[in-house]
Formats: C-alpha cells, structure tokens, sequence
C-alpha cells in the first residue's frame, strides 16, 4: 500500500512499481513517443506544407521535385494578400463577431444551465428535452427560412442576423446544466440563506465555480464561431462587413492559380485560432477531465 | 468536490433541491421565469418554425425563386426514391459515414492510450493533433486539392519519386471516395483522440493500482480494465460521429461536387444542388427530411445504448 | 455513484457532440417560398448603386467606370463587389428577400432563372435610343423573351497554342491546324512524355464546360430536334457520336491528351499544355494570371473538319453583361438604370476592355473596322470569327453534367461510346421532360 501511494493523484498509470519493470516501462513509453511523433508528423505535414508554399515564389511552386523547404525565401506572396484583402479589417470583424457569438452563448448557457439544474418548474423536463432537441436538426434543415427571417425583421447584412440564430446552443446548455447537478444545494441555500439576490447568487457564486467548463465551453465554441462558413456566406453581403473564412474562400477561387499567394492567404486565416488554441488548451483537456473525476 | 465533502463525512445532497424551508420561492420563480420564457421563445422562433417550414415544404413543390407552390403530398418522397441515383446517394453517405466513423474512433483510440503513459511534452503533441480540427474547411480543402491533383499534385509526384504512374485520386472511380475518408479521417482524428484522452484520465486511479498490485501489465490493464471502462464514450464518441459524417458537405463540395459518376455524392450535397441549381427546394426540403430521419434514429439508438445500466 | 458518471459521461457527450455534429455540419439550404421584402432604402443623402460579380479582372472594369460616373455625379456612388462561386448562392438568397444588388453581371445559366422567375427589370426595346443593341445582338432573342441585359459580347470557340513549342517541335508558329487532321498531328508532336510513358506536357487539353458542341456544331449537328416549341432529345446521333469520338482519339489514338491534367488555362498557363479550344473569355485569363505564357500564345480559329471557314467554328453564346435587378428601391432602381446608360452611350471604351478580356466585340460593322479592334490581335480574331449564332437551347448545369459523366463513362467505367450516348440520350430526355430546358431559339 505505501508503495502505491506514492502515486500522483492524477492520471492512474503513472503509476510505477518502481525497480518492477523498468526497462520495458521506459521501452514502452519510447514507443510510443516514437509513434506518437510519426502521428504528429502525419498531422503537421500539410500545414507545414502550407506554411512553407506561402513563402516560395511562383517558379518554385512548380518545380518537380518539390521541395519541402523553400529554395528561396520570399515574402511577397504575404504582401499581395495584404495588398489584395483587407486583412487587418477581416481580423477585426470576425474577430468582433466571434467573441460576441461566444460569449452571449455561454453567458446564456451558464445561465440557463443552472436554471435547468437547479431549479424546480412546471414543465420543466419537457422544456429542456425540446431545447435539446434542436441540437440534432442539421442546420441546412432550416437555413433559408431563417434567413427570410433575418430580412423580414430588417437586419439583413448586420452582424445582429449574424449573432441572434447562434445565441443559444442547446449543446452548451446541457454541458453547463451537466455541470451545475455537482454543485452541492447546501452551498446555494447557505447563499439564500444569507439573503443573497438570486442574481447575486448566480454571478457571484455559481458563475466562478464553472470556471474549467466554462475554459473548455468557451475554446470550443470560439474555434466553432470562427469558422463558421455558411451563415455568414448568406448573411453578410458588404466587403466592409465580411468574415474571414467567407473571403478567404472568395480569395482562393478569384486566385486560384497564384497557389503561393493563396497558400499565404490561407496562412493568415488560420493561425489566430490556432495562437488562441495554444493559449486555451490546457484548459480544454482540463475541463473535459475535471469534470468528469468525481 | 462534492466528493471532496462526501468524504468528511457529510451527506451531501446534490442535483436538484427539494425546496424545504421558509425561503419565499418568488424570487426564485422570478428569476426562473425570466429566463426560460425568453428561451423558450427564442427557440420557437428561431428553431422550430423554420424547422416547420421546411417539413411543410417537403409536401409542395415549391421553388426557390417563385413565391407560389402547390401541395403535392407524397410526391417529392416518391420521386426521390425512385431515382437510382439518390439510392446511390444514401449508400454513398452510410458508406462514407461508418467508414470515415470507424477509422476515426479506432485510429482516435489507439492514440488516446498511446497518451496515456506519458507525462511530458503532452500539450505540444495534443495540440498537434488538434491542429485539423480547429482549422477551417476551406484553407484545409485547398491544400488536400493540391495534394491530390489528379497530375500534379504532390502525392502524385511522391509516387513519381518511386516510378509509379500517377493516380487520378478525385477524378478516379475506385479512389475519389477513400480520398475523402482520408482526408476526413485525417481531420477528425485529434478531436476524439482528445475526447478520449480525456476519458482514460478520469479513470480512478484506485482501480488501477489495484489491478497494478494483483500483478497485471500494463497491457492487461488496458484490454481488459481501461478499455471497457471507455465503452461508455465510445460508443457515443462513435455514434455522433457518425451523427456528423451523414451531415458532411463542405469537403465533398470543395473537393468533388459529387465525385465522378455519382461516386461521392452525399445527401447533404444533393439537398444543396436540388436548392440552388435545380431551384427545386420542395424536393430539397424532402430530402433534408430523410436526413432529418436517419439523424433521429440513430440519436435514439444512441441514447438507448446510453440508458443501459452501467454502474461504474 | 450514477450521477457522477451520468455527468462524465454526458459532459464527454456533449463536447463531442458539439464540435463533431457542428463543425462536420453540412451547410446546405432548404428555403421557404421566397417572401418579398423590399429592404430599407439607404439613409444618408448618397445613393449607392451596387454591382455584383465573381471575376475581378472584369469587375475592375465596372468599377473604373463606376468611380468616374461617380465623379460626375456627386450624389452617386459606385460600389462593386466580387464573390467567387458563391456569387449565385448568395443573388438566390438576397434577390427574392429584397437584399440583392442594384446591378448583377450575368451568366447564360443563371440569367434564365433569373429572368424565368421575374426577378429581373425589363428594359424598354427601345432603350438608349442610338445605341442599336438589338442590331448589334441579332440573336439574344429579344423578340422571344423580351429585354433583360445589357450585352457585352460573345463567345467563340478559339484555339489557342504555345508558339515557342511550336517551334520546338517544328511546327509553323504563323501556321496554326486548320484541319482535324492538321490538328490531330500538332497535338501529337506536341506531347512530351516521361520514361515511363505519362505525359508530362499534354498536346492538348479542353475546356470542360459544354466540350462536346464545338465539333457537334462544326459537324453541323445540332442537341435537340425542334417541332414548333417542343424539343426533343437529339443526344445519340452519328455527329454526336464523332464528337465525342474527337476526344476519345486524342486520348486513345494519339494520346495527345489525359483529362486529369489541371483546368485548361491552369495546364497552358503554366506551360503544362501546349493547345487547346476553349471560349473566348480564357483569353483574359492568361493575360492577367499568366503574363509571361501570355506573351508565348498565339490564337487562331478552331479548325474545322476539311478546314473550310465555317460559321459553326464552335460554340458560340452571348456574353452578358449587367442586368437590373428587382425588389430593390424604385431610385436606386432608377439610378441603376442611368448608370446602364452611362455605360452603354458614354463608355464604349469599357466595353472594349471588357471585349478584350471575356468576348469578342459586336457584330457591328462600323466597331468591327475601328481601330480598337483593328490593332489588337485578339480582337480582330473576334471580329473575323464574328458569331452570328447562339446556342439552339438554353443551356445549363445538367446539360454539362451529362455531357462529362457520358465522356466519364467511357474513360472511366470503359463502356461502349454507343451505350454512353444512348444514357446521354436518356438523361438528357428526362432532362428536358423535367422542364429544365426550356427555352429554344
């Protein structure tokens, strides 16, 4: 027994009688090292593929054999997507957009997630099985009427008809009502007792508490927003208003055969998220994890 | 936490409170009221009637363009069945969907335990693996387009490097469909490797070391502790993934429109093209019902095989 | 205890869920019979005339154009936005919902369901008197269907060929094929192979965009058999079927050319082919995407059969160019059309810089011996193939669709080139019993 408690109380197989079977243990974690980098390796080829095109010059692209460093270095191809698309205002908008999207839906998650969790309602298990039930509509299924919506209402090409149909996420509001069952109600009538508002109680009790599902929710959701290509196609018709996956699409069918310049561009749309990923990730695999140990 | 309180002793009562007390509920009423009736309307308006439009499209033989219509009840289903090629178009998709769905969950495990013994220079690799996932479909799509351009692409002159003729990859028969479960598989395998990652490490340690000092390996414990331990995640990893795949649309449109005779046309892209370029949208809305029904049957099978009991 | 699994559980449910169902999400539409909705009129005291497009090398034209328009008339602005492929997802959406643009540039397909579902402003016949559109554009079926858009020019089939590989192989670069045997043999010399016998430089390559009609016209065959209004089918005849056997040589026989090479103003641009037949409008692509190949490239007539001039060089269509849309303000409509005006009266050198890089100029005599034409090469090509025809049908999507899978059929599947045509046939029939192909003129 006191030899097992040397364990960490995380994960169970670090566990390690030591002196047991050292070799193969270290032979076993090598392996998979190994073949774990020949799987990132697998992963990383194309968009260090990518990278690398962005900064050939156009002769070199079509040389055969291909070369997987540039030859010659050049930056130009960055420079005609900076002189082609408004990058800086591209950032800004989706930028604008997404975070707004994310927040309202997790805000509105949170909050509808513990009122689902926490409180008691007529019709309250009929509710929340219909608000889970939108999750399984594709959304091609009712894309166009809600668009005709959008236009009817007057707020076609605005970023209101981009945010509004994504508030919500029923997906969101399960996870976060998930996640107010572990909360124990001793805590919550302690604050009632206390004579705490019942907004008060929210914001300042229940709120901090999700912090590792609220890390994750909001990783996921901000990726998920970023991305998102066909509401926006719809949508937004002004360049002034534009979404960065929507022009970057644009951007390679107007110029397809400058395959640097395209590559380049391509770049430029990707590596925001993937600067935000690298910031959020230990709280995405946090979060999922927490949650889920007793 | 709650464990953390159980442990001292405590009963802790958690989930939904019994409101017991001398507590006025108005408040608590108030603010329940005030934030469900908005959502409720919300999802109404939002949700279920365009939801309703559609279904109600299916039945007439509407068109994009043109503000009137006629009921045509049955008409759109009958005629889309007895198409040869939408009865393509469904096997191509289930086809697409359990082979894409398959390859991803197992590839998606094997990493996951591969993870699971190592400690350091975790996050970099988890990122990597991520890296797909967070991209979006169209920068993605214009690499694996150059990578698989039916001449000139880059694996095409890989294997001109090893003096093989070069393969027609989209443009060919046998090979346009797994291109795209490649390339798909590729891209969806990070995030369930995470999801699974996640998974074996809320393993509780305690059975573990228990099986640890009752003399298993490493290996045994894997096959035979941690794996059914997981058999919760995924089947459901499995079956929203396949949930998803039925659903794929922008790869097979950004790469083949429909592949080469019909090859890789899927149901997501045959709603799209009977909309926009056949104008037909009561015909689109009747197939968008289909993939409506096969979405719900298989959440339902996911959600019996969730309800069967399993104490962990 | 269950709830804690229950909540693991469904906590790895719903992250998976979300991202899987969400991000894999497929973005196709279903729509709802359109609602009109004319959108709010523009506040502010400048109206904005918008114009929509997809190829921004022409585009740049109309906003050139637009800028002075709107120098002259300070209480204008001229605002033109490009999208790609997507242009005509997002005219079906906004057009009918009253969110559309003022201006849109057209394209044969869709211009017909455009103007089918009245979504369109017809023009007076009448309109910019002086101008003698109709005279110009004998052939748009003005009378048949009335006055929708503007023209820009049209089409001819053109060959096109690398002069500097002519003279490598030997070839007469001042003597373009005017034979498909002259053809055939170029196409041959022209192909470069590797050790193991793939191409790496095709002798040719199509266009894939309705390949088959320019040798079915040149063949004098025609898609459709015409009774009065009615067509019917006319895809499995013998001139179809040497059209099709046109391609099928040049990949069989003389293996001038593999169809998996790069979209042909890629595979010539980049020097990857060394012919090929296309329309017209390519000719602009290589000019602004491929200046240097650009300056390598000659342009001929296709050649014919027994290389006799022939009016059926090819297909020929109809350039068009701005349509007024609907369910838009009345003035902005309004000033929509003045600026068409402008346009057509005032700035006849736009559309000579548009001729120059999608079509060819009108079938006007006093333009065809002007000196713009005159001194550019390309345009006295088009001046000299100057079309007097249009497509029998109205064309579109499907049409193309069964043209490619019957060829595919036959490369891919190895069926019969009699079989392929006759699923053609069939296709194409039910095609038109569907009411897809309409129009005839």
């Amino acid at each position: 027994m006191a030899q097992v408690t040397a364990v960490t109380s995380s994960p169970a197989s670090s566990t390690v009688r030591s002196g047991y079977w050292p070799h193969i243990f270290q032979r076993m974690h090598l392996l998979n090292y190994l073949i774990l980098i020949v799987g990132a390796g697998a992963m990383l080829f194309p968009f260090l593929w990518m990278f690398s095109t962005s900064f050939k010059p156009r002769a070199e692209i079509m040389v055969f054999p291909p070369t997987l460093l540039p030859a010659t270095f050049t930056w130009q191809n960055y420079a005609n997507v900076f002189d082609k698309l408004d990058i800086t205002q591209l950032y800004i908008n989706t930028g604008y957009v997404t975070i707004v999207k994310t927040s309202l839906m997790i805000y509105s998650a949170a909050l509808l997630g513990y009122v689902f969790g926490k409180f008691r309602f007529w019709g309250q298990d009929f509710i929340f099985y219909a608000v889970l039930f939108t999750m399984i509509i594709p959304f091609e299924v009712y894309v166009i009427p809600l668009y005709q919506m959008m236009v009817f209402a007057k707020i076609g090409d605005t970023y209101s008809a981009l945010i509004l149909p994504h508030m919500l996420s029923a997906y969101a509001i399960f996870l976060f009502r998930q996640f107010m069952f572990t909360i124990p109600n001793e805590l919550i009538d302690a604050a009632r007792i206390d004579s705490a508002g019942e907004w008060y109680l929210f914001h300042r009790i229940i709120l901090p508490l999700c912090g590792p599902v609220l890390a994750t929710t909001v990783s996921f959701y901000f990726m998920w927003n970023w991305n998102d290509f066909l509401w926006p196609l719809i949508v937004i018709t002004s360049s002034k208003r534009a979404m960065l996956p929507v022009a970057l699409a644009t951007f390679v069918e107007q110029h397809g055969t400058d395959f640097g310049m395209v590559m380049a561009g391509a770049t430029l749309a990707v590596i925001p998220v993937i600067l935000i990923f690298i910031g959020l990730q230990r709280y995405v695999v946090q979060g999922i994890a927490l949650t889920g140990l007793k | 936490m709650s464990s953390t309180l159980s442990q001292a002793g405590k009963s802790i009562r958690t989930g939904r409170p019994h409101f017991t007390g001398s507590h006025s509920h108005l408040p608590q009423r108030r603010m329940a009221l005030t934030v469900v009736v908005p959502a409720i309307l919300y999802y109404l308006i939002l949700r279920y009637y365009p939801v309703g439009q559609t279904l109600f499209l299916s039945f007439t033989n509407a068109t994009l363009l043109a503000p009137d219509y006629q009921f045509v009840g049955l008409h759109n289903f009958v005629t889309i069945f007895s198409e040869p090629v939408f009865l393509k178009v469904l096997w191509n998709t289930t086809y697409y969907a359990f082979i894409t769905t398959a390859l991803t969950t197992g590839l998606a495990l094997g990493i996951a335990f591969l993870f699971d013994p190592i400690r350091r220079g975790v996050g970099l690799l988890r990122l990597i693996y991520y890296l797909p996932t967070i991209t979006s479909a169209i920068a993605i799509a214009t690499i694996w387009l150059w990578f698989y351009q039916p001449r000139f692409g880059l694996f095409n002159q890989i294997l001109a490097l090893f003096g093989t003729p070069p393969i027609a990859w989209l443009n060919s028969l046998a090979w346009a469909m797994p291109s795209l479960i490649f390339m798909s598989v590729w891209g969806g395998v990070g995030f369930s490797a995470l999801i699974f990652i996640a998974g074996l490490q809320g393993i509780p340690s305690s059975l573990v070391e228990a099986a640890l000092i009752d003399g298993a390996s490493e290996r045994q414990i894997a096959w035979h502790i941690k794996l059914p331990l997981l058999s919760r995640v995924i089947t459901f990893v499995f079956v929203t993934s396949i949930i998803g795949s039925f659903q794929v649309f922008q790869q097979v449109y950004l790469m083949t429109r429909g592949g080469p005779l019909n090859s890789t046309r899927v149901l997501a892209l045959e709603i799209y093209e009977d909309a926009f370029q056949h104008l037909k949208i009561g015909q689109a809305a009747s197939i968008a019902c289909v993939l409506f029904l096969i979405v719900g049957v298989l959440t339902i099978v996911q959600l019996r095989l969730q309800r069967s009991d399993w104490e962990l | 205890m269950k709830q804690h699994t229950f909540s693991r559980r469904q906590f790895l449910q719903m992250s998976a869920l979300t991202s899987i169902s969400i991000t894999l999400a497929a973005c196709t539409q279903v729509a709802a019979p359109a609602s009109s909705g004319a959108a709010a009129a523009p506040t502010g005291d400048k109206m904005t005339i918008t114009i929509w497009g997809w190829w921004e090398e022409r585009m740049k034209f109309f906003q050139a154009a637009g800028d002075d328009y709107a120098a002259e008339n300070p209480n204008i602005e001229v605002l033109v936005e490009t999208f790609g492929d997507e242009i005509w997802t997002k005219v079906f959406a906004a057009v009918p919902a009253g969110t559309g643009p003022t201006l849109c540039k057209m394209q044969t397909t869709n211009y017909f369901k455009l103007r089918d579902q009245d979504l369109l402003v017809a023009l007076d016949n009448d309109i910019f008197p002086g101008t003698n559109l109709q005279e110009k554009y004998p052939n748009h079926g003005w009378d048949q269907y009335g006055f929708y858009c503007i023209p820009e020019g049209v089409q001819t089939a053109i060959y096109t060929y690398n002069k500097a590989m002519f003279e490598e192989v030997g070839l007469d670069p001042a003597a373009p094929p005017t034979t498909w045997d002259e053809f055939f043999a170029a196409a041959e010399a022209l192909t470069v192979r590797d050790a193991n016998g793939t191409i790496t430089r095709a002798g040719f390559q199509y266009d894939d965009w309705l390949f088959a009609f320019n040798p079915l016209y040149q063949l004098g065959g025609m898609i459709v058999k015409r009774d009065g209004d009615d067509i019917t089918a006319n895809f499995n005849t013998p001139e179809m079927e040497q059209a099709y056997q046109f391609f099928l040589d040049l990949n069989q026989q003389y293996q001038a050319w593999d169809p998996n090479f790069p979209y042909i103003s890629d595979a010539i641009g980049n020097r990857q082919a060394a012919t090929g037949i296309s329309e017209a409008w390519v000719h602009g692509v290589y000019k602004t995407d491929f200046p240097e190949t650009f300056a390598e490239l000659g342009f001929s007539a296709p050649p014919t059969p027994t290389g006799e001039a022939n009016p059926y060089y090819g297909r020929k269509n109809a350039v068009l160019s701005l349509a007024l849309i609907k369910n838009r303000p009345a003035a902005e409509t309004e000033a929509g059309l003045k600026f068409l005006e402008y346009l057509v009266t005032e700035r006849i050198d736009t559309q000579f810089e548009l001729a120059n890089i999608s079509g060819l100029v009108p079938a006007h005599v006093d333009i065809l011996n002007s000196e713009q034409v005159t001194g550019d090469e390309f345009l006295t090509l088009g001046a000299q193939l100057a079309p007097r025809e249009y497509d029998t049908v109205e064309v579109s999507d499907s049409l193309n669709q069964i043209m490619a899978d019957t060829l595919n059929r036959i490369l891919l599947e190895g069926q019969a080139l009699a079989g392929a045509l006759e699923q053609g046939q069939a296709d194409f029939q039910a095609l038109i019993d569907a009411g897809e192909i309409k129009h005839v003129y």
